[in-house]
């Protein structure tokens, strides 16, 4: 028998440290015959064995060994099998779309198994041959038990509404299954955001975060406050375990220092929740953008004069301070190959068709024109003050002149200089167009703002640091883009254009960003 | 007596054709899909004399279709098709097979298809030689199955999901006759489809504009709205196609919602509802899910469901995510 040495030199492999599942007697044997491993199967994805061998569990190339053993599995009837479990809103709304674009653009026949609303899958056949070729089961549960089967080898996707917690992470670090946080392991696939809904019988239309933040917590509970009539305000969310709720609470009910309302009539989904409050002119309710039902969304006000509909350029730039990407999160273990190829797919351009079909924002890259920036210049210069004065305000105006703005906008984490999850997203987005050439522009400045904290100086410094260490990223992912024929500027306005006002966390957020202006 | 005969021979005829069909489907299958032959519609501008028939007769009430784009019966087609019933009634010997008496040209069917309101068309069939009948109705992958009178004709009306896939009737021997879909209002209406084979019985409901089971507002088979509503339609209307009795039966259930009228954004909620009856529990019924995205393009969906084990007979499945929720934009 030949030493391990030898046989990590012999074959392709990594160690996974993972709990044995079954015992299944295999031998795996080089095809010269000079390496052999017996162990227990753990899997076999049509590639790769992983095995539980007296070494620790090996995971070897399939192409470089003979299987032998009660173990072996059947080689020309393997089938693909590809467990993804989360959230409902992606597992009903956007799953069927997107594995339905997938199978038609890789050629092949898909046919959708039910047996019940908590689990269907796909299978997906050859066209030609008529063979399976893989099979997708979509467990509709919840982000968390998402998190959860992927964290106990349950699942081998996660669909969340939710960035993974650090608890998740630290648990998936310690069961092998990697950093889940860490961007190899989790893909934005669409956009979606929280949208505050009433009946569409309520006079009132709009609501500033601050606001809601009193509505839901009972500090205000009536409609005539917010300059309705006069009746209470019955409150309408989903339950505990909702993304969307979790949302709410971190953006903007806990950092107003508040707490939820024990009023709150808790609804087991969002079409629940906005069929209530569609029934009750008294109501108001937490939904999404993807679902409106039959209620009215509220516009969301700075409280100064600023304003925000959730619409799609507003979700893409974050300019909407509710947005919700909507996550895939994967295990740091390759997936069969048909898995790679899905998760690779739904970074395409025919994905985001298919993310548009299923009534969610897309993540192409729209480019607004100056002049539909109007709003955004009135800002500027009901502003403009002793701090930023009109030099300041026309080099805004020369800059921004002629010049279109992408959706591709980066935000932070709070006050701090790490980008936020759309943003990392983002990241990668606009390297890819960089790389592809598809940006169609010659220039792209990345320009900076700041909230209104502090004095004008530093803060214009603070804001180009921003756009400079943003344009860093960027040309660290964009590998192969080729920078002679784009020129990538940098500059910076700190507080010169507010989105929001700066006195919520959220509104600083808001207006703490680095934009893309392409010429 | 000419009742007992008649369905007799109407029996035998179903059997002779459930055979036909069977050995079409196993020995000529290929053969069958590929068949155009037979398709009998009159593309392009039609010749003088057709148009002259056409013009003879009353004009169909909704003046969308032009006669060049179908296929009119000529009048005197319907005095021999009444004879050729008589033939098969006081005539035909049970043993025989019938007698080819008629020329070819005679026994070639006919489809007509009319205009309706609520996005829907009349579809007339006329097949001489094709009494009582298996036949397939659709258009594209949307088909049921029915069967032809004793007189060989056949008439259903018909949601249209598009205006470029031709509705067509498939014969028990593989061929069939097409005829153009031509409805104006099509935009104003969007729909949703199943389609399934065998035994099984399912139900589309919609909720309407937030409505709850019972109320008004729930449309599906058992409260299916009116498609011509005196007047500007507020709400939608459910559509089942499909007869049981026919051999291998395949079934349609269309729910049509007219969001072009309806100036109120909103949602339809709809649950797709599957009986467990003693002939499908713990079977698998297949059919497709059909949803027309912007563009007229429909998504069809091959879809297989599990019905629940025999203990539940008399139980539903009920599936609110198998079709997706209608949303309505303001217009």
């Amino acid at each position: 028998m030949i030493s391990i040495r030898t046989v990590i030199a012999a074959v392709l492999f990594h160690i996974v440290l993972a709990a044995p599942a079954s015992a299944q007697d295999v031998t795996l044997t080089s095809r010269d015959g000079s390496v052999e491993i017996a162990g227990t199967l753990l899997g076999y994805d049509g590639e790769f064995y992983r095995v539980d061998s007296d070494y620790g569990v090996l995971t070897v190339d399939g192409t470089g060994v003979l299987c032998g053993g009660p173990g072996c599995p059947d080689l020309e009837a393997f089938v693909a099998t590809i467990v993804v479990s989360g959230a409902g809103a992606i597992a009903n709304q956007l799953m069927p779309y997107l594995i339905e674009a997938f199978a038609h653009q890789q050629g092949y026949f898909a046919q959708r198994l039910i047996t019940s609303d908590a689990e269907y899958s796909y299978v997906l056949n050859e066209s030609d041959t008529g063979r399976t070729a893989a099979r997708f089961i979509i467990r509709v549960t919840t982000s968390d038990e998402g998190f959860a089967d992927l964290l106990s080898d349950e699942a081998d996707i996660a669909m969340s509404l939710r960035e993974v917690l650090p608890d998740e992470v630290t648990r998936g670090i310690e069961a092998g299954l990697g950093r889940l946080s860490s961007p190899a392991q989790n893909r934005v696939i669409a956009l979606d955001a929280l949208v505050p809904v009433a009946s569409p019988r309520n006079s009132v239309l709009e609501i500033s975060p601050e606001e809601l933040a009193q509505v839901f917590s009972g500090e205000i509970s009536n409609w005539q406050e917010l300059g309705g009539i006069d009746a209470p305000i019955v409150l309408h969310a989903p339950d505990q375990r909702s993304s969307i709720l979790n949302v709410f609470l971190e953006k903007i009910v806990l950092p107003a220092g508040r707490h939820l309302s024990a009023n709150v009539k808790r609804h087991e989904t969002n079409s629940d929740v906005v069929d209530a409050v569609a029934r009750d002119p008294f109501a108001i309710g937490l939904s999404t953008l993807s679902e409106p039902g039959n209620a009215r969304p509220l516009i969301l006000t700075g409280g100064c004069g600023f304003r925000s509909g959730a619409v799609p350029e507003a979700l893409k730039s974050e300019d909407y301070p509710l947005t919700a990407p909507l996550f895939l999160y994967l295990k740091g273990r390759r997936l069969p190959a048909v898995g790679r190829e899905f998760m690779r797919f739904t970074q395409s351009p025919a994905a985001q068709v298919a993310v548009l079909r299923a009534g969610f924002v897309d993540q192409g890259i729209a480019r607004t024109p100056v002049r539909r920036q109007g709003e955004r210049l009135a800002n500027a210069i009901r502003n403009a003050g002793p701090e930023i004065g009109l030099t300041e305000l026309k080099r805004l105006v020369s800059a921004l002149d002629g010049s279109r703005r992408l959706s591709v906008t980066f935000r932070f984490d709070d006050g701090a200089s790490t980008l936020d999850a759309q943003s990392r997203s983002n990241v990668v987005l606009l390297a890819r167009a960089l790389e592809t050439g598809t940006i169609g522009a010659n220039e792209l400045t990345f320009v900076g703002f700041s909230d209104g904290l502090g004095a004008a100086g530093a803060n214009k410094r603070l804001s180009r640091q921003r756009a400079a260490s943003v344009r860093e990223a960027v040309l660290r992912e964009a590998t192969t883009a080729d920078l002679g024929r784009i020129s990538l500027n940098v500059d910076g306005f700190g507080e010169a254009m507010p989105m929001a006002c700066d006195d919520t966390e959220w509104g600083r957020q808001v207006n703490r960003r680095v934009e893309i202006w392409s010429r | 007596m000419v009742d007992k005969r008649r369905v007799i021979t109407i029996g035998l005829t179903l059997i002779v054709a459930a055979a036909a069909g069977h050995f079409m489907q196993n020995g000529f299958a290929f053969a069958a899909r590929t068949d155009v032959a037979t398709h009998a519609i009159a593309s392009g501008p039609a010749d003088k004399s057709q148009i002259d028939i056409a013009s003879a007769l009353p004009t169909p009430p909704m003046d969308t279709i032009s006669p060049e784009k179908l296929v009119t019966p000529p009048p005197w087609v319907e005095g021999r098709i009444v004879a050729a019933v008589s033939f098969q009634i006081e005539g035909g010997s049970l043993t025989d097979a019938p007698t080819p008496l008629f020329s070819s040209s005679f026994c070639e069917p006919t489809l007509v298809a009319t205009a309706k309101p609520g996005a829907m068309m009349d579809v007339a069939l006329s097949a001489p030689c094709n009494p009582n009948e298996r036949i397939v109705v659709g258009q594209a992958d949307l088909e049921f199955s029915d069967a032809t009178g004793g007189d060989g004709s056949y008439f259903v009306s018909i949601p249209v999901m598009n205006n470029f896939d031709p509705i067509s009737v498939r014969f028990a021997n593989g061929s069939s006759v097409e005829a153009k879909p031509l409805v104006q209002s099509l935009e104003l209406y969007d729909r949703v489809a199943i389609t399934w084979q065998g035994g099984g019985i399912m139900h589309i409901h919609a909720l309407e504009n937030g409505a709850e089971f019972g109320s008004s507002g729930h449309v599906w088979s058992g409260s299916p709205g009116i498609s011509n509503p005196i007047g500007r339609p507020t709400g939608g209307f459910l559509t089942s196609l499909g007869n049981p009795d026919v051999m291998r039966p395949k079934f349609a259930e269309v729910y049509s919602f007219p969001a072009g009228h309806v100036n109120q954004a909103g949602a339809v909620r709809l649950s797709v509802e599957a009986e467990v009856s003693d002939i499908t529990c713990g079977k698998e019924i297949v059919g497709q899910t059909h949803q027309i995205s912007g563009s007229g393009v429909v998504n069809t969906t091959q879809i297989a469901l599990t019905i629940p084990a025999c203990d539940s007979v008399g139980g539903f499945l009920v599936l609110k995510n198998l079709l997706q929720d209608m949303k309505i934009a303001r217009n």
